[in-house]
């Protein structure tokens, strides 16, 4: 496994491919291409997963922090976020043994227990969580800013989190209101203020990773000017909330996905990235649990519009590029 | 459009090899390629191909005594599917190769059912190549080798293909003189219709061309150029791309290729004795990538084509 895998993957995990639904297009790869100038011009799949293994040993605590959308249109979230954030969540776990703590909003946190579960992990109570392996914790984060400082305060004493990783998780524009692409405005009352998460990351020197579609997502404050010209809301809705790493991706499970992959690939385990099936059950337990499709406004197994068997062919190119690193071919003629 | 074919250009040259063989060189391939068209590769190919009943001549087949008998998979599978959709929009046509690959191509047109006719190319023998051009209004060459400029053919490493392939360079060449539309897929640099950015291969991945591998010092870049070159991860997976493009433009899902087909394409070449040109073994596997993957890009091709040509839906919000 070597940065070139990487950049197969993140070659992968960037094709745009969402339909025409008033959402700009042809944004994807200008994203991209900003995000990797702001990091060395090193694959972000690679940035991300090195740094990971880096940052956290077996038992330390890592946030995984999701959850997008507001009632009326998506009440309980969205399908893009929560499965991407299981996926890294499961990762950790099996790759390094770290042990993921599930962040979301009330309102969001069905569809995340749903994701775990569906791809793998358990939910643990207290007394057991630290004791094994193969589970996790969830915890809502309340919304607002004042009950989000204390929540944050209260969750580092709880953990000490060596790492934290938003996959589709707002962040706050400059005028500190969160948007939809689109440019509506959503008051950080409705919110949950993960960005706070970072601020105290900062001050403690914990790795932070950004997973995100837009440009409206925590992470994307590492090139807010790029996005302010990339979309055409831009200078509205570009967050100004900024991490360590930055992974500007197609669709932001796929974003989770492509981390998943890297540390498959960095660990020498295959197992670190799960299977189609796994997909395709927590993709069911995701919509059972309430999650639309964040562009059809639907309960059906899209993902930004994108099809089921589409996320399975996405996990099945990334599984081969994983074992294509591991396995050296012969060929004599 | 262009950006939606864009996004397949991008999607079909996602390297993904194994360790032992060159790597990390397909993205620089697939931005030269791209540079030298003014517009997504796929789509300049399937404009061509959005035209009036026409007869359309495919050249493709790779096969190799010993290791690659009747010819490896990437390309035969790439031309049956092609021919099988250009007969829908009116085309004809016929699949042109070396004797040895005939069988095999007759055997992926009948599984697909398709029409096309099949002819058997003779090494060296020129007239026939113009009898081709006469019959021809437009020519594809899929994953087949090109000459560099000593005249010679080579595999991907540097090994001489001259003994082994009849050499249409003169076909190509010689259609483009005569103003006939030319169309080549490939994947690595050596094949027909790369001649069209040879200069730029040689300035952007020089160590590719490997002069040192090739007895007669001129590297495996092919000078033959063609109107349209589309890249592809694996040429066959480059076809695909193209009918996508094609379903876009005609607006028309069916001209895709079907992901279910693909993965079957693989155990049918199996049992007419294709081989895997990635690892060299008569298995359901192409350029190095099981069927299943190669299926799951097919996938993700059939679904950039259905959401751009579906009814758009407005978010509110």
């Amino acid at each position: 496994m070597d940065a070139t895998t990487c950049e197969y993957i993140d070659r992968l995990i960037n094709i745009e491919m969402r339909p025409g639904s008033g959402l700009p297009r042809g944004v994807t790869h200008q994203m991209y291409a900003a995000a990797r100038e702001a990091q060395n011009d090193q694959p972000l799949t690679f940035l991300a997963a090195e740094a990971l293994i880096k940052a956290l040993s077996k038992g330390d605590h890592v946030l995984v922090v999701t959850g997008a959308g507001t009632a009326p249109w998506l009440p309980k979230g969205e399908t893009d976020g929560p499965m991407g954030a299981a996926a890294v969540a499961r990762a950790l776990d099996i790759g390094i043994g770290a042990k993921p703590v599930m962040i979301s909003e009330t309102r969001n946190m069905g569809p995340v227990i749903g994701s775990v579960e569906g791809i793998g992990l358990a939910i643990a109570d207290e007394a057991d969580f630290p004791k094994r392996g193969g589970v996790t914790v969830a915890r809502e984060m309340p919304l607002g800013l004042e009950a989000g400082a204390t929540f944050v305060d209260a969750i580092f004493a709880e953990f000490s989190p060596r790492a934290i990783v938003f996959v589709e998780k707002g962040g706050p524009g400059i005028s500190g209101n969160f948007h939809s692409l689109l440019g509506t405005a959503r008051d950080p009352d409705d919110m949950a203020c993960a960005h706070l998460l970072v601020e105290e990351a900062k001050k403690r020197g914990v790795l932070t990773i950004g997973v995100g579609d837009g440009g409206n997502e925590i992470g994307y404050g590492k090139i807010r000017d790029a996005i302010t010209k990339i979309q055409p809301h831009g200078p509205k809705v570009g967050t100004v909330t900024e991490t360590d790493i930055l992974i500007s991706t197609a669709v932001s499970n796929w974003g989770g996905y492509g981390i998943a992959a890297a540390l498959a690939g960095l660990l020498g385990n295959p197992d670190v990235i799960h299977s189609v099936d796994d997909e395709y059950r927590m993709l069911d337990r995701c919509i059972a649990a309430g999650a639309m499709d964040g562009l059809l406004m639907r309960v059906v197994p899209y993902v930004d519009g994108t099809s089921t068997p589409v996320q399975g062919a996405m996990i099945t190119m990334l599984r081969e590029i994983v074992t294509n690193s591991l396995r050296t071919i012969n060929r004599d003629f | 459009m262009h950006i939606a074919a864009d996004a397949i250009d991008r999607v079909i040259s996602v390297e993904m090899r194994r360790r032992g063989r060159e790597r990390g060189f397909k993205a620089a391939l697939a931005a030269v390629c791209r540079e030298a068209e003014d517009r997504p590769l796929v789509l300049a190919a399937a404009e061509a191909l959005d035209r009036e009943p026409a007869r359309i001549t495919i050249v493709t087949g790779a096969a190799l005594p010993d290791h690659m008998p009747v010819g490896e998979n990437d390309g035969p599978f790439g031309a049956a599917v092609l021919a099988q959709k250009l007969e829908k929009i009116g085309h004809t046509v016929t699949i042109c190769s070396d004797a040895e690959c005939i069988p095999p191509i007759v055997g992926l047109l009948k599984f697909l059912g398709a029409n096309a006719s099949v002819l058997t190319l003779r090494k060296g023998d020129t007239a026939q190549q113009d009898e081709i051009l006469e019959q021809s209004d437009m020519l594809i060459a899929i994953e087949r080798l090109g000459g560099n400029p000593n005249g010679h053919l080579h595999g991907i490493s540097g090994a001489v293909r001259d003994p082994y392939r009849t050499n249409v360079d003169y076909l190509f060449n010689q259609a483009r003189e005569r103003g006939k539309r030319t169309i080549a897929i490939g994947d690595g640099g050596n094949e027909i219709g790369f001649g069209k950015v040879r200069d730029a291969l040689m300035a952007a991945i020089p160590g590719h061309n490997q002069e040192q591998r090739t007895p007669c010092g001129g590297g495996i870049f092919s000078t033959v150029a063609t109107d349209i070159l589309v890249f592809g991860t694996s040429s066959n997976i480059g076809a695909y791309g193209v009918l996508a493009a094609l379903a876009m433009v005609r607006g028309d899902t069916s001209l895709c290729h079907d992901p279910d087909i693909e993965e079957q394409l693989h155990y049918v070449g199996v049992g007419l004795g294709l081989t895997d040109g990635g690892g060299g073994g008569v298995v359901p596997v192409c350029d190095g990538i099981p069927a299943d993957c190669n299926a799951a890009i097919v996938r993700l091709i059939e679904n950039i084509a259905i959401r751009y040509l579906d009814e758009p839906k407005v978010r509110p919000f």
